[in-house]
């Protein structure tokens, strides 16, 4: 019973909250929860089946590009669909692009598929601004949400709802997924490929199934984008959105199922609070996902679940779980305060961002070493790169 | 036909320069087996250090000390994050690589500015050195690809022929026994490393002066030097080179090519069906160019899974 209070408490939160924030705040955490979706699709692939992929842009962008299609179509009255199951003609398409796009980047495995993978993503960026039937050329495609029995999908909170619905079956459908027998040989991919191949099982179809289900959950996300944005632009397909995911899912550890939920949420609540300042987001966000590289491989949700589960095993005391706490807390706040700070800093001119970026470093340096501590006491594994087919 | 051939001439130069930046790059995957993302942000660095310190010490001192200073960069990532990491696995190292692509790339936004900046040869160089049916050939061109065959000479020569070679080479297929020989092959990796760096930065100064110097120029060659390293068999010399020229030669020509595919079936009876089929089949193929290096990518993959070189899948 106590392992379904936080899920129950998370859900009663996103459910109620929005009715007393305002639209701007509801349009961030539509935002958060479309990359909360985005980055679990992707943690399928390169977490749960340990096959690193850097091209996701182009299933995101397909997602997106198909419900673009819908709803103008709608617009022009040759079709008719629900508003809510314009998702549904998007997971098609991305299952096909999947599909497709998986036969050839399985063909090999570690860096060879991670190069295939940014390779189809990039082909597609140089071809789209070529073919502005599809891809609507420098303009973009815009196309506006219709009501749907009662509900008219016009203001933020109706869309919120909307997103929350898709987002949350979603989630629960991947979670679904790794509990049948193909989830469990998604896992049995990423441990050892070969001994798959050896109990009979064809690995190649496996990774190209588990490739398709990941891109079509990211064709689902792609649309709920453009459905909130009412607009999509062959700039989605740049590498950009592609990092994005990689790093968010990797920050919360894509090994473990929610680990990329909590770092698209970071990371979008990070945005929001710094960037309003900041053009050096990017920057930021290069630089945490090194350092959670460098020193907590596994992302940081399973360090969290560690350090709670060593907690409620009294392997350390309260008062220790208590001060960790504050010490986390307090370098995040005085980081966040660094960051905001040297970002206006830089834009105004003024001297007094040299003082903050030496605050910035101290305080970076202050996180590295009980981080460290903490993980070496935790065994950390990473989807290894090694080319299976020359492995021995 | 004289557009083709000039272009097949800037073709080549551009292979070279693709050449010098997969050399190195397929040296440290021989050797650490990872591909490293941030290899085009160090020619990237290249360029805006040859920028800036030809303005000072003229273009020749730029192109000694510009390479030099991105080998220390290098040297610094491999022995303090890549090293590092190295016990995560290939997959984290291949991460904080691609972290550093994305770090360098908005640290130059912020240093240099997000436009391009006015890099060009020095004026010693820049003379006419053929003409070419009636289209002048600059100078620069040949002289960057001359130096890029130097190095690949040079380079040759070390690794067929030298002591220094013979170990890097053994420690590529045997690392554990090399190490057990009493040679320091961490020491060897940093070493290689650095070298494709600097090997990375003389690509910078070189390149970035004829091609455009600008915070997007790591990302873009990324993916043609990635593909080169494909093609021409991970972790192979020969085969980098080889196809560096095919890329090279094949985007640039392919940048010239005036017709479109309706325009070649017309050729089948076909024009007018395709025409109207939509933009796709009436759009040039001139447009696809960047595409080039991915589809042959593709169809090696396809055909020959281990490269035009490659010794083993």
């Amino acid at each position: 019973m106590a392992r379904l209070v936080l899920p129950i408490l998370t859900l009663a939160a996103v459910l109620v909250l929005p009715l007393f924030l305002t639209p701007g705040t509801i349009s961030i955490l539509t935002q958060a929860l479309i990359m909360a979706l985005f980055a679990v699709a992707y943690g399928l692939l390169a977490g749960q089946a340990g096959m690193l992929a850097f091209g996701h842009a182009v299933f995101f962008a397909t997602g997106a590009f198909t419900a673009i299609h819908v709803l103008r179509a709608v617009e022009a009255g040759t079709i008719y669909l629900p508003l809510p199951a314009v998702p549904l003609v998007a997971a098609l398409a991305g299952l096909v692009a999947g599909l497709v796009a998986g036969f050839f980047a399985t063909l090999r495995s570690g860096i060879y598929f991670a190069m295939i993978t940014l390779a189809i993503s990039e082909f597609v960026h140089t071809l789209a601004p070529v073919l502005p039937e599809i891809f609507g050329g420098e303009g973009g495609l815009s196309g506006s949400r219709y009501p749907w029995i009662g509900f008219n999908f016009y203001s933020e909170i109706e869309n919120y709802y909307l997103i929350l619905f898709w987002v949350t079956a979603c989630v629960g459908l991947l979670y679904l997924y790794m509990l049948t027998p193909l989830g469990r040989l998604t896992i049995a991919l990423r441990e050892n490929e070969k001994r798959l191949s050896f109990l009979g099982y064809n690995a190649r179809l496996t990774r190209n199934i588990v490739f398709a289900v990941s891109s079509m959950f990211t064709a689902i996300a792609g649309s709920l984008w453009a459905m909130t944005l009412e607009y999509a632009n062959y700039t989605i397909l740049a590498i950009e959105t592609s990092a994005n995911v990689v790093l968010a899912a990797f920050i919360g550890g894509a090994t473990s199922f929610f680990g990329p939920v909590m770092g698209a949420l970071l990371l979008t609540g990070l945005q929001s609070v710094v960037s309003g300042y900041s053009k050096l987001w990017l920057l930021y966000q290069g630089v945490i996902f090194i350092a959670v590289m460098m020193y907590s491989p596994r992302g940081l949700l399973p360090v969290i679940q560690g350090r709670y589960a060593a907690w409620r095993s009294g392997e350390i005391g309260s008062l220790r779980m208590a001060l960790e706490l504050a010490i986390a807390g307090a370098v995040a706040v005085t980081l966040i305060l660094a960051m905001e700070r040297l970002g206006h800093g830089i834009e105004s001119g003024d001297r007094g961002i040299l003082f903050w970026l030496l605050v910035t470093a101290l305080a970076a340096g202050a996180a590295v070493a009980p981080v460290r501590h903490l993980l070496r006491r935790s065994g950390m594994r990473i989807p290894s790169l090694r080319d299976r087919s020359v492995e021995t | 036909m004289s557009i083709l051939a000039y272009s097949a001439f800037s073709g080549l130069v551009y292979g070279m320069i693709l050449f010098m930046l997969a050399s190195g790059l397929t040296l440290v995957f021989g050797l650490m087996g990872i591909i490293n993302f941030a290899h085009t942000s160090f020619y990237m660095l290249g360029a805006y250090f040859g920028w800036v310190l030809s303005k000072y010490i003229g273009f020749w001192g730029a192109l000694v000390v510009a390479p030099f200073i991105v080998a220390i960069i290098g040297l610094w990532v491999e022995v303090y994050l890549l090293r590092r990491v190295h016990k995560h696995g290939h997959g984290a190292e291949l991460l904080v690589t691609f972290g550093l692509l994305l770090i360098m790339e908005e640290i130059v936004k912020l240093v240099f500015g997000t436009g391009y900046v006015d890099y060009g040869p020095p004026e010693s160089l820049s003379f006419t050195a053929f003409s070419l049916f009636g289209l002048n050939f600059p100078f620069y061109r040949l002289f960057v690809a001359g130096f890029a065959v130097v190095m690949f000479a040079v380079l040759y020569l070390l690794m067929k022929k030298t002591r220094v070679g013979i170990i890097v080479r053994a420690a590529v297929r045997r690392p554990e026994i090399v190490g057990a020989l009493g040679h320091n092959v961490s020491g060897i990796m940093a070493g290689v490393f650095a070298v494709g760096c600097w090997m990375a930065g003389v690509a910078g100064v070189l390149g970035g002066a004829l091609l455009t110097t600008m915070p997007q120029m790591a990302i873009q060659l990324a993916i043609p030097v990635f593909v080169v390293i494909v093609v021409g068999g991970l972790g192979s010399l020969e085969g980098a080179l080889y196809a560096s020229l095919i890329i090279g030669v094949l985007s640039s020509v392919a940048v010239s090519v005036d017709v479109s595919i309706a325009d070649l079936a017309s050729y089948l009876g076909l024009g007018d069906l395709l025409r109207d089929r939509g933009a796709i089949f009436t759009v040039k193929l001139s447009a696809f160019a960047g595409s080039v290096p991915v589809i042959l990518m593709l169809i090696i993959l396809l055909l020959r899974p281990a490269g035009l070189k490659g010794e083993r899948i």
